[in-house]
């Protein structure tokens, strides 16, 4: 549903109708009247607005010219039109009505009307809010569409308010003439998209900066972040080594000093022999006999002979509730008909429960 | 190119969009380089937890080593005097000598045979809880050959002291 806005001026008296509807649809809601355009209202609003010239305002001529080509018409009107106006072709604005004439030639009626003028009164009706997008004439329309260029000189057409919608219509989709041409073109359009363009890009802009300030805070963040996670491992490693200065790679130093370290716990870690006789004492399975025994420092190997597989099973169960790492490594038998055995256990981790000689020093 | 504001304006949008694109790649390293010093931080938690426990065992270990009498072969031999196992003593061999951070070690092969379990026990706990500062490495027990009730042992002790060594 559009809101057109039309503008009619005769001599000093100014009607504005308003029409509603759709393109091809224009129906008359409203007629007001005003006594000259400084009467009207102030800020009117239109979806568009239309300026109709009587025919009196108008001034016409009419040309015959051997062209078949419209627009090398258009470039020739010009000059055709200096021989027959009184003013300066640049003072005024004008369009034509072309129409096939006979011998292929066209008959060509130039309406034109004082440029100052036309300016006056637009910029008038801007003042109120009004921005044609077209400069017509529906009176010209009329007779035009009605006859031929002649009735156009015999007078006044006036326009009754029931054709006005379907005139305006019309002419709305396909002017008759449009004196609103050159530099006076409608530029409201124009104008706005610019306007959007403008605002569009503003709107980048602060888009842009808000992003840029949130990436920046970001960075900033995250610097602050693997700062703090360097400084974390600074501080790890100084308070492990107090008096290192040197500190590039603290993960990487620690480690070797780690290994480093390892290394002389190895050297200087000792087993607890007693410790193992005992608790290979309190496990030990009735039948078995132990001939050697070996202690390392990881492992111990058990070493004899029983009379029965299931002694050395029953021995090797209970000792692999202390050392989960123990299994029976060769079992054979001798000619006299026992079975020998040999026992592999591991003390590492396993054996911690068992307990190192460092730790049974803790304890203390 | 004319100054105007609208170029401005577009001069602007692009700088911005420059620094964007700036800041994005930077973002990209930097996150690239967090989960690297994030894994990082993880492992270095783990070895200095890692080096905490070794250190306090080494620690442990170290006492041992501050012991007011210079530990030797020779304080091996008046051990096993004290234990009336002197008879049994088979031989002292040195292993190996060195210096590690600051201590000395002394590696010995000790063989004594024909002990009985009992006395095996009171040189095994000497050797452990002496003054002397032992630590046995390791330890092989057999039955004597002549004797089943008997046992022959073969004993690696650490001596181990502050200082240059003996």
């Amino acid at each position: 549903m559009m809101k057109i806005g039309l503008v009619q001026i005769y001599g000093n008296d100014i009607t504005l109708s308003v029409l509603e509807g759709r393109k091809r649809d224009l129906r008359l809601v409203e007629q007001r009247k005003f006594n000259g355009i400084e009467a009207m209202d102030d800020g009117l609003s239109f979806d568009a607005a239309v300026l109709s010239l009587p025919l009196d305002i108008l001034q016409f001529r009419r040309l015959r010219l051997p062209f078949s080509d419209v627009n090398k018409l258009k470039e020739v009107v010009p000059y055709e039109l200096k021989r027959l106006v009184l003013d300066d072709i640049d003072d005024i604005v004008f369009d034509c009505v072309v129409r096939d004439a006979d011998k292929g030639d066209k008959d060509l009626l130039i309406t034109f009307v004082k440029r100052g003028w036309l300016e006056d009164t637009l910029r008038a009706l801007n003042a109120k809010g009004i921005d044609p997008s077209i400069v017509i004439s529906l009176e010209l329309s009329k007779v035009i569409n009605g006859g031929g260029f002649e009735d156009v000189f015999s007078g006044n057409a006036g326009v009754d308010l029931h054709e006005l919608g379907e005139l305006l219509a019309g002419e709305m989709d396909n002017p008759t003439i449009n004196l609103r041409q050159g530099d006076l073109s409608f530029t409201k359009e124009y104008r706005e998209k610019v306007r959007y363009k403008k605002r569009a890009l503003v709107l980048l802009f602060f888009l842009l900066a808000v992003l840029l300030f949130n990436s920046g805070e970001r960075v900033y963040i995250k610097r602050k972040v693997l700062k703090n996670i360097d400084s974390r491992m600074n501080g790890m490693y100084t308070e492990l080594f107090p008096g290192s200065k040197r500190v590039i790679e603290p993960l990487y130093q620690t480690r070797a000093r780690l290994k480093a370290l390892k290394g002389v716990i190895k050297d200087i870690e000792g087993i607890d022999p007693l410790n193992l006789i005992s608790v290979l004492s309190e496990r030990w399975s009735p039948g078995v006999v132990l001939a050697e025994l070996n202690i390392d420092t990881d492992f111990f190997v058990l070493k004899g002979s029983s009379s029965q597989l299931k002694d050395i099973e029953r021995l090797v169960s209970r000792l692999g509730e202390i050392f989960p790492d123990i299994e029976i490594s060769e079992t054979d038998r001798t000619v006299d008909g026992k079975l020998r055995y040999v026992i592999k256990g591991t003390t590492g981790p396993a054996g911690k429960a068992f307990g190192s000689q460092g730790e049974k020093d803790e304890a203390e | 190119m004319k100054l105007n504001k609208k170029n401005i304006l577009l001069i602007s949008i692009f700088a911005l969009m420059l620094l964007n694109a700036v800041l994005f790649f930077n973002l990209r390293s930097l996150d690239k380089r967090e989960r690297r010093l994030k894994t990082k931080l993880s492992g270095m938690t783990k070895v200095y937890k890692e080096y905490k426990e070794a250190s306090s065992q080494y620690g442990i270990l170290k006492k041992r080593a501050f012991i007011k009498e210079t530990p030797s072969a020779s304080a091996l031999e008046g051990l096993l005097e004290g234990l009336q196992l002197r008879g049994k003593l088979t031989r002292i061999k040195p292993i190996q000598k060195k210096t590690v951070d600051g201590y000395s070690m002394e590696d010995l092969e000790v063989e004594v045979s024909g002990l009985t379990l009992e006395e095996l026990v009171r040189l095994l706990y000497r050797l452990e809880n002496g003054r002397e500062g032992f630590i046995v490495r390791s330890m092989r027990l057999k039955r004597a050959f002549s004797e089943e009730e008997r046992l022959d042992s073969s004993i690696e002790v650490l001596l181990l002291r502050a200082g240059s060594g003996s």
